[in-house]
């Protein structure tokens, strides 16, 4: 029960934005990160001195049957709720500065505090009848965000075609939730993951993984996620560290053993790892600074589902930790470069930091943690996925993968690296908000310090200790220095290569996901049109029968005309046919 | 007690003094009579809630050598839809016409409509339902002929031509149990407990004719072609209405109906095949459509089509699910429609070619038909979502997997929403010019929709407590 108070703070600050007067609204911002700090607060308490429990809230009932709220402390849980509530105090602090219009502020934080409170409430939710509403409020939240510029005709589509796709994983965990509940009576996380496999929960399950592919921007759903771009930045780094996509992978780490037993990993593996070819293909040929990370955040995603489907705890959860800090560090530096830079987007014509050397350090830092260099804690995701490869062309892939990895993000900081060493943009840059440069910097000793994670984690979760023994480091830093040094001789040194032709569009195979949803939509909208025509056919059999009346009415008119002697024959007519009838039929 | 008698009492007070009083005074006058409507019918709702009395008659002597009395029943279904008809009302009446055009003629109706809905809902006997039956068919004509506006007089010849066909098969149906229930009598509750020894043929015929007339109203593939015409035409106040409440009245019919005559029972299969197909026809023809009001007409007849599997179902989920669906999807598709027309109002257009930019000038009604998607698409925390679990645990329980494929029409719906979303009220690059400036006649009620939406959607056991 005292897990739900983690949400107060965040939900208060949302409606003190909503209702708030126009004059007070910078206090919108502050009101909001004390709220996050708060949260923070709280969830350290909970994180520290909340035993292992769970709790039901009856909401109500039908039937004599109970819905209830679960919510829960798990230690899993627990961790989740502590990277959400340690990163959105940062977001929140960023965005102070972020936002030069003041007049924003108030939907912004408005808006961010009902996402942050979407996820704090999905990590401690611990029945499906909680998670929908976690599940479908991160779903329109972020839709509300991605279009916060809306006048922006991009930034508009995008968050259309993010809730178009959102909704079809919203609907298919909405039937997973009704088949589970009639099942066995019960939404628990805890008793459905104990069940035996059986045709009504493999159904539901693969309604599930649908619903974690869209959420988590899985192929085929991938491609909203590199447009969602067109956000601001903050939600960019939000939405890509701890929040809505983490929040499909978090779910299969959950399920993970019983999506083991009914068979659906595999489906989960092949998935991830299409997904993160993807993103790594997309990566390594982009230009947009935001775009690289975003594609680096499919192949991240789809890396988190390959250890799910390696049925690799540990992988999937130092992943999934290290990611949130590397990612989210790396976001807030792209949107600090942005800035600097008078919202460059082209990685050819940014120059590195607009000449604040924290953000570039900070940025190396990033780079060089998710590049998988050792001390960091990049390094430890790499280990644990490339340790729990079982077979060699797992391994392979992942070699590969780590390979296109060092490279794209290597290009990513050795491009504007380069502009800035020639000068290319000769504006002056703009001095750099405290507001945004102090998260950077937090986040970046939280990248160096979450290394230390590899010895808490294993002993709270409660899962053997992995070894990742001495061959895989030196091979991680092989393919470090390879990707890394293949990406300074290219870019920094200025041997560039263009890639065009069919390689480019194999390269750019994003655009291939979209164009297969173009082809979708079209189908749809042509099968819409036999609906619209045969709607108007419809119309046209009733109106048949509309004529047809009309006609008679106009026959029959005729035989009221008021000539008598026509009404005569009709009399006479009408006798010798009454007669007949009688003579014929009595 | 005699809450329904009173509430109906107070909405004709209303529209006499509506029709007596001064134009100037039609507004204030109607929205007074409807909020002491809407208060009597908390107080009522109090009433129940806190004694839990299900099934509770309240009667009044009409005709008494036929049996016929003004006989009304307070339970679960006729509560619930109450409060909605009150809800949707006062809001049409406060936000429905800005300017007051023809304001007399327009409150008036409303309250009878509103009026005229609350006694069907309650009436306890199928006489006393076919006269407010009818008297509603009427007053959403008027709505479409006398104070809609583009081809109107057209799509309101087309709404009656079907609404007659309806009135005559229910009519038709309604004689046929009188005569051949053994005990002759209109009441509901003999009738539900007599019906059995209705000749099995005889039960087929009035299931089928009243199916098709409930069926119209609903409206439910394929009678559904007067629909789009009628609701995009009518006025704001009179799409309101028809979409929030006279669809009810079909999906009400067919729940008493099942209800009453056992033989429907058989034929749920059936009436399951109708809804996926209507859900599905419905989602598929709202893309087409670029009158924002015949989209929302189709999202309407989807939901509709959701209601439908509810009653199929007919388990206690599946009925407490279709009457949470009434009372949701019928504050909705109001306050879908209240944005539209004040869109419309401001703008001078409800097409989506034609419009850019809404949100620019025009937030509250932006954001209020954002909201509607929302509670359309059954987001948590709206009521709808109540609604589809409800209905769709039903349907399940049933029909097993086959019941849950209506729900999926919602991504289509969403689809197509969120598109007209993207298309018309944001992307403020080229807004369209205004025509006539806000008055903000509907915030109030946009607010209390919205208000009502979010409350039965955090707090369903106000309803569902009830039964």
């Amino acid at each position: 029960m005292f897990e739900l108070i983690v949400l107060a703070p965040t939900l208060i600050a949302a409606l003190f934005c909503i209702v708030v007067v126009d004059k007070k609204v910078r206090l919108t911002g502050y009101v909001s990160i004390l709220a996050s700090l708060l949260t923070f607060a709280i969830a350290v308490y909970l994180f520290f001195y909340m035993p292992s429990s769970s709790t039901n809230i009856s909401w109500f009932s039908v039937a004599g049957h109970l819905f209830s709220i679960s919510i829960t402390s798990d230690h899993i849980n627990m961790m989740l709720l502590m990277l959400v509530a340690f990163i959105s105090p940062l977001i929140m602090i960023y965005s102070m500065g972020f936002f030069d219009d003041i007049k924003e502020h108030r939907r912004f934080y408005a808006e961010m505090n009902l996402f942050a409170a979407s996820m704090l409430f999905f990590a401690i939710s611990a029945n499906f009848i909680a998670l929908i509403i976690a599940w479908e409020g991160l779903g329109i939240t972020s839709y509300l965000l991605i279009g916060f510029w809306y006048h922006k005709k991009d930034a508009a589509t995008a968050a259309r075609e993010s809730i178009s796709i959102i909704i079809i994983g919203d609907v298919a965990m909405l039937a997973a939730l009704i088949m589970l509940l009639n099942a066995y009576g019960t939404t628990s996380f805890a008793y459905i993951s104990a069940q035996p496999a059986g045709y009504q929960i493999y159904l539901a399950f693969a309604l599930v993984v649908l619903a974690i592919f869209t959420k988590s921007a899985q192929f085929p759903f991938s491609g909203w996620l590199p447009k969602a771009m067109e956000g601001p930045t903050p939600v960019s780094a939000f939405l890509h560290s701890s929040t809505m996509v983490k929040a499909g992978v978090f779910l299969a780490i959950i399920f993970m053993p019983l999506l083991f037993r009914l068979g659906l990993l595999p489906l989960v593996f092949v998935i991830g790892a299409v997904t993160a070819a993807i993103g790594v293909l997309n990566a390594m040929s982009g230009s947009h600074i935001k775009r690289i990370l975003a594609y680096s955040t499919l192949e991240d995603l789809g890396l988190m589902l390959v250890a799910v489907g390696l049925n690799s705890v540990i992988a999937a959860v130092l992943l999934f930790i290290t990611q949130t800090f590397y990612k989210a560090l790396l976001f807030l530096d792209a949107g600090s470069i942005m800035k600097a830079n008078n919202e460059e987007s082209n990685i050819f014509k940014l120059r590195e930091s607009g000449g604040n050397k924290l953000v570039f350090w900070t940025a190396v830092i990033g780079v060089l943690s998710i590049a998988g260099v050792f001390p960091l804690s990049g390094f430890l995701g790499k280990m644990g996925l490339e340790v729990s490869a079982t077979n060699i062309y797992t391994y392979i892939f992942l070699v590969l993968v780590e390979l296109g990895t060092s490279f794209y993000i290597f290009r990513w900081i050795f491009i504007p690296m380069r502009n800035s060493e020639r000068g290319k943009i000769a504006e002056s840059p703009s001095n750099m908000p405290a507001s945004m440069v102090v998260p950077q910097v937090v986040l970046a000793f939280a990248v160096v310090a979450a290394t230390a994670l590899y010895f808490f984690v294993p002993g709270y979760l409660g899962i053997s200790n992995v070894s990742f023994g001495y061959i895989a480091p030196v091979v991680e830093t092989v393919l470090v220095i390879t990707g890394g040094g293949t990406a300074y001789y290219l870019y920094k040194k200025g041997h560039k290569v263009r890639i065009n032709g069919g390689l480019f569009t194999v390269v750019h195979s994003i655009d291939l996901i979209n164009a297969f949803y173009i082809l979708l939509s079209k189908f749809v909208l042509l099968v819409s049109k036999v609906a619209e025509l045969f709607d108007y056919l419809i119309y046209i059999i009733f109106a048949l029968f509309g004529f047809v009346t009309v006609f008679l009415g106009r026959k029959m008119r005729n035989i009221v005309s008021g000539n008598l002697n026509l009404y005569t024959a009709w009399i006479v007519i009408g006798m010798v046919i009454l007669i007949i009838a009688m003579v014929f039929v009595l | 007690m005699i809450f329904f008698p009173a509430i109906i009492l107070v909405l004709f007070l209303g529209i006499l003094s509506v029709l007596l009083l001064d134009k100037r005074f039609s507004r204030p006058a109607a929205t007074l009579f409807s909020a002491i409507a809407l208060a009597i019918i908390i107080i009522m709702f109090v009433y129940y809630l806190s004694g839990r009395t299900a099934n509770y008659s309240e009667t009044v002597q009409y005709i008494s050598a036929f049996g016929i009395s003004l006989q009304f029943f307070a339970n679960g279904f006729s509560v619930p839809l109450s409060l909605l008809a009150g809800i949707v009302g006062l809001a049409a009446i406060i936000g429905g016409n800005p300017l007051q055009e023809k304001g007399k003629v327009a409150n008036s109706l409303v309250l009878l409509f509103e009026a005229t809905a609350i006694g069907l809902f309650a009436s306890g006997n199928l006489f006393l339902f076919f006269i407010f039956w009818d008297i509603g068919v009427i007053a959403a004509f008027f709505m479409i002929s006398y104070l809609g506006d583009g081809n109107h007089l057209n799509s309101a010849k087309i709404y009656l031509l079907y609404s007659l066909l309806a009135s005559a098969l229910l009519l038709f149906g309604i004689l046929m149990i009188y005569f051949y229930t053994p005990i002759r009598s209109f009441s509901i509750s003999i009738i539900e407990a007599n019906a059995q020894m209705i000749p099995l043929g005889v039960q087929e015929v009035i299931f089928v004719s009243l199916l098709i007339a409930f069926m119209i109203k609903m409206p439910v593939f394929p009678f559904h072609s007067w629909m789009q015409s009628a609701y995009s035409d009518a006025s704001t106040q009179g799409s309101m209405l028809i979409a929030g409440l006279l669809s009810k009245f079909g999906a009400y019919g067919i729940l008493l109906l099942f209800l009453m005559l056992p033989v429907a029972r058989t034929y749920a299969p059936y009436i399951l095949i109708i809804a996926i197909a209507s859900a599905f026809y419905a989602a598929l023809n709202g893309i087409r459509k670029d009158d924002l009001k015949r989209m929302a007409a189709f999202t309407s007849m989807a939901e509709s089509a959701v209601i439908l599997t509810g009653i199929a179902a007919f388990s206690i989920f599946g009925l407490d699910g279709a009457v949470y669906g009434m009372l949701a999807f019928g504050l909705g598709i109001a306050l879908l429609f209240l944005s539209i027309g004040s869109i419309e109002f401001m703008f001078g257009s409800k097409h989506m070619s034609i419009l850019n930019g809404v949100v620019k000038e025009a937030a509250s009604s932006a954001y209020s038909f954002l909201f509607g998607v929302f509670a359309a698409t059954g987001v948590p925390i709206t009521a709808a979502f109540i609604a589809d679990l409800l209905i769709f645990i039903g349907a399940d329980k049933s029909f097993g997997v086959l019941g849950l494929i209506p729900l999926f029409s919602i991504i289509i719906v969403g689809a197509y929403l969120y598109y007209a979303i993207n298309k018309s009220f944001f992307d403020t690059e080229s807004s369209v010019e205004i025509v006539r400036y806000e008055t903000g006649h509907w915030n109030p009620s946009y607010a209390l929709l919205i208000f009502s939406i979010l409350a039965l959607g955090i707090v369903p056991s106000l309803i569902l407590g009830f039964r």
